[in-house]
């Protein structure tokens, strides 16, 4: 009987493993771009690049540098920086992950290049993940070693006299998606680059791009100003706007660009109203300084606050959920009346803007932008429902088969698809031919393409359906084809 | 929630037989759009067919009555797509008409469904074109040569599908294509007008309302 002390070290594999998130290399660039920001010097403006020239990425500012102090801490697992640098209020930097998770998830090895700012020094070290597993468990299987000597143009940093680079090398991705990354970095951190804080990326070939916020394309009069103090004590205090996009989306980017201390923590999020194709033309972003962030940045915990907030602005926006629902129904974007009608409706229940674009510019929305286009109605997509030959099986049973022109482009769907309905006698088969899809525009006689949509429909349903054989399936269809074709 | 989250969702509610369609086309079109996810994938996730899916999908943009109504009367899935196309005129009348209508002259419930949505939203000029007789189409082919202003080649367009119709064989959207600009012929050219004194005023009248002349 008795107690012992167990020596609790962690396995370096752990090294490994907090690379193995699911952050993708664009949340992970934005990580370490983060860290900058909280080494910012004397007030000045930090120029931050990520540079993907030679197999390896460099992400490299001009603030403050580390001491040998701070690298020791900062190299640490989960070491509280905030206890070992003076930083502002924004600071983003809480949890001592970010630059492990975030280089860890870009690749195997890593390096730390700093110059502190009062101090003619360089300091380097470095993370060999794979090496790091193969180190056995210990109180010596966590040691950094930290080089120190004079700065050197060699280095990373080159000529600067103050300033920190992470080069991570041995990459886990192949094709670092460069747009992507310029585009979430420009959101990102969209406050500080309004500021005049310049952030660069540098593509493989060596050319230069520059981060800007994302312009986003709005309707003239739909910018609803948000400035919400409310909450016990007016806690909470939601600043930013929301507009009506001239388009609907239904790739989810639409929604809310949440800000906290001027950095992006959740996109396109849509917890405050339904997500629906006819909501999808709400966008907008907002700055919520009070909300607690996870280590990585990628979502707001699931607080009592977030909730209180997600009450209160679900009423705030129901009159802007009501206009995008109201704009995108029956063409009404399309409308001036209707449109004029609807904004001004805004208008009344909120303080708006008056900037924006006046009318849809683009996408599938732009097609008439006056009263003569028609109202919804069956006309305007189902020209006219065919009778095809039914198809008579050897059970007995018979499928009864419709043809359908659609005047759309089946671009998500093809040049023609099925849909079989089995819950009804007869059973039906309706065969979508998609009008404008760009197979048919080369010329080919419609009976044929009546005839190839319905036989490969038939094949389908056959197999996929009711659970034919293949070449049973084959032969009915080969069968209802030749019957067919008699009547050509 | 993610993709893969999104999709489960939309595969177990896809496959709730106890769900009604209304529940099924809120949450499902609720975790599709939410995520930003592709027809193509989700609809063979779910083993549906990327057209029955995208119908399926099309259905939620249309009012949240129309929905609860359609919920309702829970029709069969052939009719999806007409719903989806129409507006509350149409729908309400194909609805109502299926509660309480004999659709035993019809083939299918998808033709019943859209001959009561055509009664609101009125014949297309293709949908009356095509169903000009046989010897309509006869008459109109002699009458043109007769007046010896058409193009030869026209008459006999005429006088072919007439004995295609004739025969029961359905005219193709070329067809009606072409018949419609040379019916838009015989107009221009005095063959059928209005108050006709040749005895055909029926049939004319008939023509050129379809045409919009």
């Amino acid at each position: 009987m008795g107690t012992r002390v167990v020596k609790n070290y962690p396995s370096p594999r752990l090294m490994e493993t907090i690379g193995a998130t699911n952050q993708t290399p664009q949340e992970a660039s934005g990580e370490l771009v983060a860290n900058c920001f909280d080494a910012r010097y004397n007030g000045e403006k930090l120029d931050i690049s990520i540079d993907l020239r030679g197999g390896r990425i460099v992400v490299m500012d001009n603030g403050k540098g580390m001491t040998s102090e701070v690298l020791e801490k900062a190299v640490c697992i989960a070491e509280d920086m905030s206890q070992h640098i003076e930083r502002g209020e924004g600071a983003k930097g809480h949890f001592g992950m970010g630059f492990k998770t975030s280089c860890s998830t870009l690749g195997y090895f890593y390096e730390i290049y700093t110059r502190p700012y009062s101090q003619n020094i360089e300091l380097h070290t470095e993370f060999d993940i794979n090496e790091y597993s193969t180190r056995p468990s210990g109180s010596d299987a966590w040691d950094v070693i930290i080089e120190d000597g004079a700065p050197s143009t060699s280095s990373p940093l080159k000529s600067m006299a103050h300033g920190t680079a992470f080069v991570i090398s041995n990459l886990k991705i192949t094709g670092f998606p460069t747009s992507a990354v310029l585009e979430y970095i420009g959101d990102a951190f969209k406050g500080h680059i309004e500021k005049g804080d310049i952030i660069t990326v540098i593509d493989e070939l060596g050319v230069s791009h520059t981060a800007r916020p994302k312009n986003y394309s709005f309707l003239k009069g739909t910018k609803v100003i948000i400035d919400e103090l409310f909450g016990p004590g007016n806690k909470y205090h939601i600043t930013g706007w929301v507009a009506i996009d001239t388009q609907t989306h239904n790739n989810g980017f639409y929604g809310f660009n949440i800000y906290r201390k001027g950095q992006l923590v959740l996109t396109h999020d849509k917890t405050w109203f339904k997500a629906h194709l006819m909501t999808s033309r709400i966008i907008g972003e907002v700055n919520m300084d009070f909300l607690d962030a996870t280590f990585y940045k990628q979502g707001v915990q699931q607080s009592e606050d977030w909730n209180y907030v997600k009450k209160h602005m679900e009423t705030f926006l129901m009159g802007v959920v009501n206009a995008s629902r109201n704009l995108s129904k029956m063409g009404n974007i399309n409308k001036p009346s209707e449109r004029k009608a609807i904004i001004t409706q805004l208008s009344k229940e909120y303080t708006v803007q008056n900037d924006g674009v006046e009318a849809p510019v683009n996408g599938a929305d732009n097609q008439q932008n006056d009263d003569s286009r028609p109202t919804s109605s069956i006309n305007n997509t189902v020209k006219n429902i065919v009778t095809e030959k039914s198809l008579l099986l050897e059970d007995g049973s018979e499928i009864h088969i419709t043809f359908i022109e659609k005047e759309e482009d089946g671009h998500d769907v093809g040049p023609y698809d099925y849909i079989f309905d089995c819950s009804q006698e007869p059973q039906e088969l309706q065969v979508l031919v998609f009008k404008n899809h760009p197979l048919w525009r080369k010329k080919i006689d419609s009976e044929v393409r009546k005839i190839i949509a319905t036989s490969d429909a038939i094949y389908r349903t056959l197999v996929a359906e009711l659970d034919l054989d293949p070449r049973i399936a084959l032969k009915i269809r080969n069968e209802w084809v030749s019957q067919r074709t008699e009547t050509l | 929630m993610d993709k893969i989250e999104a999709l489960e969702i939309i595969k177990e509610t896809w496959d709730d037989e106890t769900l009604s369609l209304e529940a099924k086309i809120n949450i499902i079109s609720d975790a599709f759009y939410s995520v930003g996810l592709d027809i193509a994938t989700t609809a063979s996730y779910i083993k549906a067919t990327p057209a029955e899916f995208e119908t399926f999908l099309s259905l939620s943009n249309l009012d949240d009555e129309i929905i609860s109504m359609i919920s309702k009367a829970n029709p069969p899935k052939a009719t999806w797509l007409l719903f989806a196309s129409g507006n509350d005129e149409e729908i309400t009348k194909a609805l109502t008409a299926l509660g309480t209508s004999s659709k035993s002259q019809y083939e299918s419930v998808c033709e019943f469904v859209y001959q009561q949505m055509i009664e609101i939203a009125g014949e297309t000029t293709e949908h009356i074109v095509s169903r000009l007789t046989g010897n309509e189409l006869f008459y109109l082919a002699k009458k043109a040569k007769d007046f010896n202003t058409v193009n030869s080649n026209k008459i006999k367009f005429l006088n072919n599908i007439a004995g295609q119709k004739k025969r029961g064989k359905v005219l193709s959207d070329k067809q009606i294509s072409f018949l419609i600009d040379v019916l838009n012929d015989l107009a221009d050219n005095k063959v059928i007008q209005r108050n006709s004194i040749d005895g055909d005023a029926e049939l004319c009248d008939k023509v050129l309302d379809a045409i919009d002349r």
